[in-house]
């Protein structure tokens, strides 16, 4: 089962069989995970989205019609899950105690080393999550997922023409959004 | 030799994403242009702090609860009877991600049987958890919820200095005494026990008590 193509696994669960589907949630949890993780900047929200895409694809996978790739078919359901689930974001949580527990190791850096690290991390977490869902959402699967231009294409369903001005602007508005923050302190 | 400036493929270029002949007119392009050759300056800073700022990966048993997770979820839509449960759609996330404040929860309900309710102050469930809670002094709670943190792989690895350090003064004072942690807690209680949200906690017997603590000791994710 494991050596089976996307798609048949995906004929083998339409004409009914079940673990065709187990088959592709193991194949691709770990990237959808990453994605999602990406986008959504914490394991909590990750582990939900990534839930959330599976469950999903369950649903829809019967309907699926192979007029694109399996791989770039759940992209797409994570994408705009993982878009989604940022716009429905509560300002807050009841329980951040899982926070408190997210401490580095205090003997592997020096502290002013670890503060900054902190913040610079803090900063691009920042910029990215300022960015437009589309350039944002360009500038992830291209840099982290080093997918092609025409993959991103047809996630987005938009044209390959403007994505890399779109990849060019947020990297460029990264960089400048950091820059001023460390003007600023 | 005027070529038009190559700044939208720079992000490319930096990180070696760019094919031998385009790769070629952007190097061909900066040995002429200062404008694009400050800019790839620019790229090649941002691009170093991006590839700096790593994301701590979750623990190596998180990724297979994820399809049973998913089957189980799937299940329950499957099933009429728990749809028709209002807390349905809340409870596989609640398990799923909250099994460090549900072990404190946890204690929260130990210490609720352990320690008998004043029925004067009892007029409320919250008065009641908040009395049985206050009958421990910080600390003594902060080790009871320590102990209980303990069992979970993901802190585990913590000293117990860090960890009595921020039990005190963010679990108990924040999250112990505030009407939404009781609340969640009885949304959890509730589908477990297959009783009415308006049941309180008071009422699980021992057993149930012991089967919820069995529930989250099988939990292996945040």
């Amino acid at each position: 089962m494991t050596d089976r193509s996307d798609l048949e696994l995906v004929r083998l669960f339409q004409n009914g069989d079940e673990s065709a589907f187990n088959q592709l949630v193991l194949r691709y949890q770990e990237r959808i995970y990453w994605v999602a993780r990406r986008f959504v900047n914490d394991h909590e929200a990750a582990d939900d989205v990534t839930q959330d895409v599976f469950v999903k694809a369950y649903e829809s996978l019967r309907d699926f019609r192979a007029e694109s790739s399996f791989y770039t078919w759940l992209y797409r359901i994570a994408v705009n899950i993982a878009l989604n689930a940022l716009r429905r974001r509560k300002v807050k949580e009841f329980f951040r105690i899982d926070e408190l527990f997210e401490i580095e190791d205090p003997g592997t850096q020096a502290p002013d080393e670890a503060v900054e690290r902190d913040e610079d991390r803090a900063l691009i977490e920042q910029a990215i999550a300022l960015l437009p869902n589309k350039q944002r959402s360009v500038f992830l699967l291209r840099f982290y997922e080093e997918m092609p231009y025409e993959e991103i294409a047809k996630i987005l369903k938009t044209s390959v023409g403007g994505l890399k001005a779109n990849y060019f602007h947020a990297v460029r508005k990264i960089q400048e959004y950091v820059r001023r923050a460390h003007g600023t302190r | 030799m005027h070529t038009e400036h190559v700044d939208i493929h720079l992000p490319d270029f930096v990180n070696g994403k760019l094919d031998e002949e385009l790769k070629e007119t952007v190097e061909s392009h900066l040995r002429a242009c200062v404008s694009c050759r400050l800019e790839e300056k620019r790229v090649r800073e941002v691009v170093a702090s991006l590839r700096g700022q790593e994301l701590h990966a979750p623990p190596p048993s998180y990724f297979p609860t994820i399809l049973p997770r998913v089957r189980g979820r799937l299940n329950r839509v499957e099933s009429p009877s728990f749809l028709s449960h209002p807390l349905a759609s809340t409870l596989s996330r609640l398990i799923g991600r909250l099994a460090l404040p549900l072990a404190a929860a946890a204690v929260a309900l130990v210490l609720l049987i352990r320690f008998p309710v004043n029925p004067e102050t009892a007029g409320s469930a919250l008065n009641a958890m908040k009395v049985a809670v206050d009958g421990l002094s910080s600390d003594e709670l902060a080790q009871a919820v320590l102990a209980e943190a303990r069992q979970h792989p993901f802190v585990s690895s913590l000293g117990d200095h860090e960890l009595a350090a921020a039990v005190p003064d963010k679990i108990v004072e924040q999250h112990l005494f505030t009407k939404e942690f009781y609340s969640q807690v009885s949304e959890v209680a509730g589908p477990l026990f297959d009783v009415t949200p308006s049941q309180t906690i008071e009422g699980l017997s021992d057993s149930e008590v012991d089967a919820l603590l069995q529930r989250l000791a099988e939990r292996t994710t945040l």
